[in-house]
């Protein structure tokens, strides 16, 4: 029984942390699906140049549902995505910020300033990507761990 | 297209307050022809007979006290929206100053220009934005075909001044030479710069130009004429506003191609059309046959004269 206890006490632990990672992962796949958005616009910026409304349809209509807050889009996209993220529940505030921050500024310059403005977002989610990837690779870890030591010291106490 | 539809078009990128206002304006004065709006200035609308302030109450005043004043936010506002949130997309129109909606209607802007090497690279600062309101105008295309007709169907110049209506009958001029007038659907290639003759929008034409035309939208002329000479062996080339002599030498070469031509130069009369190099250039190349004088003001759209080259 106390075997029993030990290792089910050790895989809830793992449990826990897997779903937290779960999260994580959630949130990775959405900043990926950003990430793919602000190439799929680089593209057709250089291209052509359709208005940032046409570019949110047609990525609409390549990736459905790869970002809800793209799923109805409406003049200005500024706004409409700042409402949508507002129920957005994956992403954290710091992302949504980002993202608005994106549609605030995209479309009010040139052709190049754009573009620019579009690599800068780029590498700044690409950043992010990887922070979130070492992020729940580190909390795996710490979870197993802590599961470890955890029935290591109940064995100690129970022993 | 209708006018109320052409209306509806303009006003619909102001905000709800002004759209009312302007709407009673346009309502009371059947020839408003152009709706100027500044940063901190007065609305002013152009009609054939006046040019007016909007007044607060909706009515045309003549005098600018109680006139509607736009703000400079206002201005940035409907600059926004004309662009569709996206000024990198109207880039190429921007330099040349002018936006034109998805009717066809030509907005006129003012600003500060960005200037590399020489040539403007972008806007900055919009000042201000002049709306012109397409309005459905009985042209002469059919009579002047007639004539043309009697001379061969040459090639032809339009020759009027701003506002005449050259842009309208071009138009209707192509849709008749492309739509079976005569008894044959002649192959057109209209050369739309400023995206006003077709108003093409996701690849489909707002304006009738015919059944058997070919748009080429946004094209600088002289490259449109080069590319529909190489590539879509047209019968006829369309082009409006005829401003360059490069453009009338691409046009001279499709002369020798045995294209024929019907194009438009600004002037008010043909007196000043032969001061310019463009036209004597068109003249000289022994291939345009007619010239067409477009009236103005109270003549608006009607031909003052058809004379033969």
């Amino acid at each position: 029984m106390k075997y029993v206890f030990l290792v089910l006490l050790c895989l809830c632990v793992m449990a826990a942390g897997r779903l937290s990672a779960t999260r994580y992962q959630s949130q990775m796949k959405r900043c990926e699906a950003f990430l793919l958005f602000l190439t799929f616009t680089k593209t057709e910026l250089r291209f052509s140049q359709c208005t940032v409304l046409e570019i949110a349809q047609k990525f609409r209509r390549l990736h459905p549902g790869a970002l809800p807050f793209l799923e109805n889009p409406s003049e200005p996209l500024s706004a409409c995505v700042k409402r949508q993220l507002e129920q957005e529940r994956i992403l954290n505030a710091r992302q949504k910020n980002c993202i608005s921050d994106f549609f605030e500024g995209f479309g009010t310059q040139d052709a190049l300033a754009s573009e620019q403005f579009t690599e800068r977002y780029i590498a700044l989610f690409e950043a992010e990507n990887a922070r979130i990837r070492q992020e729940n690779t580190k909390k795996i870890k710490l979870t197993n761990r802590l599961a470890l030591l955890l029935a290591a010291a109940v064995a100690i106490v129970l022993f | 297209m209708s006018k109320d539809k052409s209306i509806d078009t303009v006003l619909g990128v102001f905000e709800p307050r002004h759209r009312e206002l302007l709407s009673l304006a346009l309502g009371a004065d059947d020839s408003i022809r152009e709706i100027r709006i500044r940063k901190e200035k007065p609305i002013v609308l152009v009609s054939a007979r006046s040019t007016y302030f909007l007044h607060a109450s909706g009515q045309l005043s003549c005098a600018p006290q109680a006139a509607v004043v736009t703000s400079s936010a206002q201005v940035e506002s409907i600059f926004a929206r004309l662009c569709h949130y996206s000024v990198y997309s109207y880039q190429q129109s921007l330099n040349a100053c002018f936006l034109t909606l998805q009717n066809g209607s030509r907005v006129g802007v003012a600003a500060e220009a960005v200037l590399q090497k020489g040539e403007v690279a972008a806007l900055k600062g919009i000042t201000a934005l002049n709306f012109r309101i397409v309005r459905p105008v009985q042209t002469a295309a059919r009579e002047v075909l007639e004539k043309m007709r009697e001379a061969g169907l040459p090639s032809t110049v339009i020759v009027g001044a701003p506002c005449s209506g050259k842009t309208t009958l071009l138009r209707d001029m192509c849709r008749l030479l492309s739509s079976g007038y005569a008894g044959e659907y002649r192959t057109c290639c209209l050369i739309d710069e400023r995206g006003e003759l077709a108003a093409v929008h996701n690849g489909v034409a707002a304006f009738d130009v015919g059944i058997n035309t070919d748009v080429l939208s946004y094209f600088p002329k002289a490259v449109g004429i080069l590319n529909a000479l190489r590539t879509l062996s047209p019968d006829w080339i369309i082009a409006d506003e005829i401003g360059s002599v490069e453009e009338c030498r691409s046009i001279v070469q499709g002369l020798n191609s045995g294209v024929k031509f019907l194009v438009s130069l600004h002037a008010a009369t043909l007196a000043q059309a032969r001061q310019k190099e463009q036209f004597c250039l068109l003249a000289e190349s022994g291939d345009f046959g007619a010239v067409v004088c477009l009236g103005s003001g109270e003549r608006l759209g009607k031909v003052t004269d058809f004379l033969h080259l």
